[in-house]
């Protein structure tokens, strides 16, 4: 495991929506790693939240009791809001990751990713690859064991900081070209 | 206002620089003020008994698998 030294007290992991679709999964080994991951992070004294962004991502395709109990689930999450600045963030990181070639992110990415740097916070995920280096840093990370009856693979989760300095670095070379 | 883009507690979009830290973004009308990890583990579980989300596991987020 990786630690960075940071103060922990307060920061906010912005959970993104695999993690919570994982820790209601069918499959008990799958959910019983994610929430595992997810009391590890609490009982360090980390305060979780989700951008609302992630209510779209989840609920979406549901109806009747599945629908309301997904709901009741992800009312218990302290849930960010999509402001004007969260979205003017995500343009940004849009246009850098675009310069990168990185062009497969999805817009909710984007949103929950500058819900958290704005946050000064960190990004906990099992999908890695939409929140690409160097714009974000891993922070920690574990392998978790997934049980199953034959054979036990690892579910590989993450926390990640947002490489703010770096950000700010290539915006204001941006802004300076285009000056 | 003179920025510096070093200073990893500001963020600069479109032309002004702001404070950034832990309460920039305003919670939503109606979210609970704090996420209460035991709720969130009896409510997965809940959904984890009802079947609610009967993913395969993404094979990007496993690793190692020993069959």
């Amino acid at each position: 495991m990786e630690h960075d030294n940071s103060p922990q007290q307060s920061r906010y992991p912005i959970v993104d929506t695999n993690i919570l679709i994982y820790t209601g999964s069918k499959q008990e080994a799958l959910a019983t790693a994610a929430i595992t991951f997810l009391d590890e992070q609490a009982s360090h004294g980390y305060r979780l939240a989700i951008s609302e962004f992630t209510t779209y991502e989840y609920l979406k395709r549901l109806w009747g009791k599945k629908a309301e109990k997904a709901e009741e689930a992800i009312s218990t999450y302290e849930r960010k809001a999509v402001t004007r600045e969260v979205l003017e963030t995500a343009s940004i990181l849009d246009g850098l990751y675009y310069d990168e070639g990185l062009t497969n992110i999805s817009d909710g990415d984007k949103i929950i990713a500058a819900t958290a740097i704005l946050e000064d916070g960190l990004i906990l995920t099992a999908n890695h690859k939409d929140f690409p280096n160097p714009f974000f840093i891993t922070h920690e990370w574990r392998v978790l064991p997934i049980k199953n009856p034959r054979y036990t693979q690892h579910l590989y989760l993450a926390l990640y900081k947002p490489n703010t300095q770096l950000i700010n670095l290539k915006v204001s070379d941006k802004e300076k070209s285009f000056a | 206002m003179e920025t510096n883009p070093q200073n990893k507690h500001q963020l600069h979009l479109y032309g002004r620089t702001i404070d950034i830290g832990p309460g920039t973004v305003p919670i939503s009308l109606g979210s609970v003020s704090a996420t209460s990890i035991q709720d969130v583990i009896e409510k997965a579980r809940e959904l984890s008994k009802l079947g609610v989300f009967d993913i395969d596991q993404p094979e990007q987020n496993i690793i190692n698998g020993a069959r």
